[in-house]
């Protein structure tokens, strides 16, 4: 049963770190080939079609960050911990990064026929990230409480 | 759908140039048939044939004048080999769209009562359309609201209204249909399906039918000459 512990603690540390890259990997990709997909029909923008279906790489960029706040020895007393806040912090980023994808894919979609209007399009991919920051951020605030031995 | 098809997909209809909210607003062709047949090579083998099963049911090229239940069998067959159900509602509905505007047709040419040959398979209306044979919208006001303004446009002979609001409807149709449908195969039909209304509103010219008109009224002198 310790050993079971421990190896949850392990789980815990690199989940977010693992589970954010999943998120960003699935996030670009939809808006990347949705950013290619708007170069074929337009003569300019790329660079910020480009640049809004990159978005989505901060989830892993968070996750690196809390694995390294949570990294410590693993102990039966911080296990559980690791293990709880690593997992919850990382599924919130594996989503918000597929989601802040697809809302990248539409908001390149949209300015790619209304070019006036890609300023408030990027607003809800924005709205998302807010969301994987608060996940980020409470991660880093409540990981202080966990024994660090 | 699996998750790099969902991709391919997204790629796909962000390479689409948009439609116009309005059909009467496009006044040309977003993009060639030659480039949408290019774009669409990125469809997958199943919903490449899927999407010409469709486009083919609905051309009007494809449509007999002489429809007789061997004809609707095969419809119905060719229908039922689609796995899309979502393809096979836009179908029924635009097939059935052409039943009901054919029994208005034939009653405002004179026909005093319904046609009594029944064909099974595309019968859901039949019921309605025989009952209320002398109801001017049929007794489908409330399933159908567009019928009144059709039967309206159809009595006074305004045909070139009753096309673009028939136009209308469909359109109105599509883009309903297209709600929550973004980046996936059915956003790609729906497109293909506008982009085929926008082909038709767009190529109609008034020197091509006046000819096309007096050719059919030479046919018809001719034959008669010949009796």
């Amino acid at each position: 049963m310790d050993d079971f512990i421990l190896i949850l603690g392990w789980v815990g540390l690199y989940a977010p770190m693992a589970l954010g890259a999943i998120g960003s990997i699935m996030g670009c990709s939809v808006a990347g080939q949705a950013a290619i997909g708007a170069m074929l029909d337009t003569e300019s923008g790329y660079g910020r079609y480009v640049g809004v279906s990159a978005m989505p790489s901060s989830q892993v960029i968070y996750g690196i960050v809390v694995m390294f706040t949570l990294n410590r020895t693993i102990t039966l007393d911080n296990a559980p911990g690791i293990f709880a806040i690593g997992l919850l912090c990382g599924f919130a980023l594996l989503f918000s990064a597929v989601y802040q994808g697809q809302c990248c894919a539409s908001a390149i979609h949209a300015s790619k026929a209304k070019p006036e209007i890609f300023g408030l399009s990027v607003a809800p991919a924005a709205i998302v990230e807010g969301f994987a920051v608060f996940a980020f951020i409470f991660a880093l605030v409540i990981s202080g409480n966990i024994p660090q031995v | 759908m699996s998750y790099p098809n969902n991709c391919k997909y997204t790629l796909l209809v962000t390479s689409l140039p948009a439609h116009k909210t309005v059909l009467f607003d496009e006044q040309q062709m977003p993009l060639s048939r030659i480039q949408l047949n290019k774009r669409l090579k990125l469809l997958e083998k199943s919903d490449a044939a899927d999407l010409l099963k469709i486009e083919q049911l609905l051309h009007w090229s494809q449509m007999k004048e002489d429809i007789n239940q061997a004809f609707v069998n095969e419809t119905i067959a060719s229908i039922n080999s689609i796995n899309n159900e979502f393809i096979k509602d836009i179908i029924i509905w635009r097939l059935e769209l052409r039943i009901i505007l054919a029994a208005l047709r034939m009653r405002h040419q004179g026909q005093q009562t319904a046609p009594t040959k029944k064909i099974f398979g595309f019968d859901y209306w039949y019921f309605m359309i025989t009952k209320n044979w002398h109801e001017p919208d049929l007794g489908l006001r409330k399933q159908l609201p567009w019928i009144v303004e059709a039967n309206e446009l159809l009595i006074s002979n305004n045909n070139l209204q009753l096309e673009k609001f028939l136009f209308g409807v469909v359109w109105n149709h599509y883009r309903q249909l297209s709600l929550g449908h973004y980046f996936n195969f059915e956003a790609v039909i729906i497109y293909v399906l506008r982009w085929d209304i926008v082909n038709r509103w767009t190529s109609y010219d008034k020197e091509i039918a006046l000819q096309r008109f007096n050719d059919l009224i030479n046919i018809e002198l001719q034959d008669k000459v010949i009796w």
